[in-house]
């Protein structure tokens, strides 16, 4: 970033190099306890849709020899990983 | 009929024999037998007595780890700043110059020790070893069922379980050691401790400390929810409520306080690893200042948040220790003592009520943060509250032995000393149960004295003893008596020398977690000696395990073998399975005709009369059934 400085007579640059800037904002998790608890419950609760997915995933491919040999089996072990 | 709702499949017991062939339902309602390999059936295994002896290996392995660090940090209490004999150099190697140049302890790796003694004994040994390990071995054989309600989601806890203690050890070897933060890791200190120059932004002591917490919580709710669903849903035909042996009730009341007091930890632990993170300030205050910088972050957060959420769990953990091996104590005083528990249903619903209490009185650990009057009213009442039910419980114990024809086996005499040892627990809580006499007391070796009476003395005299009875059961031989009572005669005469002496010192002032006194220590002169009892008393203690330690992976292979599936002709439903029991447990569907313990039954030929028997059997000694 560059300053200039209207002293009177002479123009002098200050420089102030990029590490010395910290960035501020209202709207990160550091510096909002709102935004804070907003970001947490909402990444736990894509941790829990990543978790579903792929339990659901795995019932779609892996798990769908057994619809074809007992399907009753597959509908109470979908239950069950959906109750958990 | 609670036996046709198990999970799996075969009711009771398709297959004999040990572990060899387990019944599945591989496909909906027809069953087969399979041949497990080696890996299902000894390592990533469903079926609950592997289970619980998993539990119970790792448990005792991180017992004995926690320990060796504690007895590491006695040596600097008694002789701070002198190098460690023998181990010293190992220390160097492994924790590098700096945490331990020359072989001396410094601050650093002395709170590590610590803090990592504390959470790795509480979570990770005591509790896994107590509830989970013979819980699971033995509630399902107490109930008479085959396994536990959800055998997968059992080995799911374990292993879960398995992974915090893994990444709790891996704590100690990256950059900057474990956390140091105490087991209760208050922020801010644990929010901005082990960060900045020289640590990893995650691989660091304290992110690991919490990872790790989060991976024990999830197992411990798992298990708890294991646990209640097979009280609630396996009992044997005939087993009514007020039939379940003590244990199992014990286990009940614990599995409840496991799964109403975790979460809030859970949802805390991630909050405080958001914290560190992310740099949110859940649990900073505004306003921080560390090395002479302002903290990063917005601030506005409470650090008394997490002091509540932290002890909303940890009051309840502690009952968590002590229920499981109270219900182990009530099983070896019925059977030694060869009469009913003096009042069995008094037992029970002191259990009951320290159970709920134990949820009502969290904050009398913070009687100093300035609460307030009012809250500390309250949490005083209850606190003094639970001492009732806990003193009943006492109470009916003793009682218990009054006219009984005591047997003084093994599992008896550890049994018999968790009582006294129960007891000063328990009297030593009263004076900080109150804020007048808490104020001095408070973070003094006192408050230390007091909670390991509990949960060293206690909980593990309960351990033992229920080790030495269950053993036979689990593995058909015998521990060796002899060395059994030597075993013994060394763990309580050393435990009151290591935790009797803490009281004293705590009465005088001395601080729980100075490293090397300070100026403390200039006050407490005339106690200071005691610091030689307690270290040496720590030191012969370790030495007193070595009996054991041998005893028990002699008798697993040379034992003296048990010659009848009871050999302690006790009532209770887990003598009626073969020895060791197979997968599926039972060999025949068991009914329940009688009370847990049906002991000297004035009439009876024999002086017990087990709860599957209908009609007193004429058969003196029940035989092998699975030789
Ligand atoms: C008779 C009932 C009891 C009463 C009245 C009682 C009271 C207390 C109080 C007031 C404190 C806080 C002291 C302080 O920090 O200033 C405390 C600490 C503690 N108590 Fe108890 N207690 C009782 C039973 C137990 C039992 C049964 C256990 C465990 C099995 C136990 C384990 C602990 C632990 C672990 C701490 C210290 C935690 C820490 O600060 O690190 N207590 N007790
Ligand atoms: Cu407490």
């Amino acid at each position: 970033m560059v300053f200039l400085c209207p002293v009177a007579g002479e123009e002098k640059v200050l420089e102030i190099p990029k590490r010395d800037i910290q960035w501020w904002s209202n709207f990160t998790p550091r510096y909002s306890i709102y935004l804070a608890t907003y970001f947490t419950m909402t990444g736990l609760h894509g941790l829990h849709i990543l978790e579903g997915s792929l339990v659901l995933g795995f019932f779609w491919r892996l798990g769908a020899k057994l619809y074809r040999t007992n399907a009753e089996h597959l509908a109470n072990r979908m239950d069950l990983s959906g109750r958990f | 009929m609670p036996q046709e709702k198990n999970e799996h499949g075969n009711p009771m017991g398709g297959s004999q024999g040990v572990g060899s062939t387990v019944t599945t339902r591989e496909s909906g309602h027809h069953e087969h037998q399979i041949e497990l390999s080696w890996w299902r059936r000894y390592v990533f295994s469903t079926d609950h007595k592997v289970i619980g002896i998993q539990y119970m290996i790792t448990a005792l392995f991180v017992t004995l780890f926690a320990f060796g660090l504690m007895v590491v940090m006695r040596w600097q209490l008694s002789y701070p700043g002198k190098p460690v004999p023998v181990i010293g150099p190992l220390l160097t190697a492994v924790f590098g110059a700096n945490m331990a140049p020359g072989g001396v302890m410094t601050p650093n790796l002395y709170n590590s020790f610590g803090a990592m003694h504390g959470t790795m004994m509480i979570f990770m040994a005591v509790v896994p070893a107590l509830f989970a390990g013979f819980g699971n071995f033995i509630v399902p054989l107490q109930l008479g069922a085959p396994d536990m309600a959800f055998p997968r989601l059992n080995m799911a806890s374990f292993w879960s379980f398995f992974v915090g203690v893994v990444i709790m050890l891996v704590g100690f070897l990256v950059p900057g050691g474990a956390a140091k933060s105490g087991w209760t890791s208050y922020p801010p200190l644990a929010d901005i401790a082990d960060t900045g120059m020289g640590f990893e932004p995650i691989l660091n002591g304290q992110t690991l400390w919490l990872i790790g917490m989060v991976f024990n919580i999830t197992g411990s709710l798992l298990g708890s929810i294991n646990i209640i669903a097979t009280i609630i849903q396996l009992r044997a035909p005939g087993l009514g409520w007020m039939r379940l042996p003590v244990f199992v009730w014990a286990e009940l009341v614990t599995a409840f306080l496991l799964l109403l007091a975790f979460p809030p930890l859970e949802s805390a632990a991630i909050m405080q690893l958001m914290d560190r993170l992310f740099g949110t300030s859940f649990f900073s205050p505004d306003g921080l200042v560390v090395g002479g910088r302002p903290w990063p972050a917005s601030g506005g957060g409470s650090a008394l948040l997490w002091q509540h959420l932290f002890w909303f769990l940890g009051h309840p953990e502690v009952y968590v220790t002590i229920l499981p091996s109270m219900g182990i104590v009530g099983e070896v005083f019925a059977n030694n003592t060869r009469k009913p528990l003096w009042s069995y249903k008094t037992f029970v619903y002191s259990m009951l009520a320290i159970g709920f209490i134990s949820l009502l009185v969290w904050a009398h650990h913070m009687y100093m943060t300035g609460m307030g009057q009012s809250v500390s009213i309250f949490f005083q009442v209850f606190t003094i509250m639970i001492s009732i039910p806990s003193i009943i419980l006492g109470t009916v114990l003793l009682l218990s032995l009054w006219g009984g024809s005591i047997r003084f086996s093994v599992p008896m005499l550890f049994a018999l000393a968790w009582l006294p040892m129960f007891g000063i627990g328990g009297l030593t809580g009263l004076p900080l149960g109150y804020t007048a006499s808490d104020m001095v007391l408070h973070d003094t070796y006192y408050v230390i004295g007091h909670f390991h009476y509990m949960m060293a003395p206690a909980a593990l005299m309960g351990l033992f003893a229920g080790m030495y009875y269950w053993f036979p059961k689990a593995t058909g031989r015998m521990l060796n008596e002899f060395w059994g009572k030597v075993h013994f005669w060394m763990t309580i005469i050393f435990f009151n020398g290591i935790f009797f002496p803490m009281l004293i010192q705590g009465y005088t002032g001395v601080h729980r977690r100075w490293f090397d006194g300070g100026a403390g220590w200039q006050m407490a002169q005339p106690v200071l000696w005691l610091n030689h009892v307690m270290s040496i008393s720590a030191w012969i203690l370790a030495i007193g395990q070595i009996p054991f330690i041998i005893n028990f992976f002699w008798s697993i292979w040379r034992g003296k073998k048990v010659e009848s599936d009871n050999p302690w002709q006790a009532t209770t439903l887990e003598w009626a399975t073969p020895t060791p029991p197979g997968h599926g447990n039972f060999l025949h569907p068991v009914e329940v005709y009688r009370d847990a313990y049906e002991y000297s039954v004035p009439g009876a030929s024999r002086d017990f009369l087990p709860q599957w028997e209908r009609e007193e059997s004429r058969v003196a000694e029940p035989k092998l059934s699975s030789a």
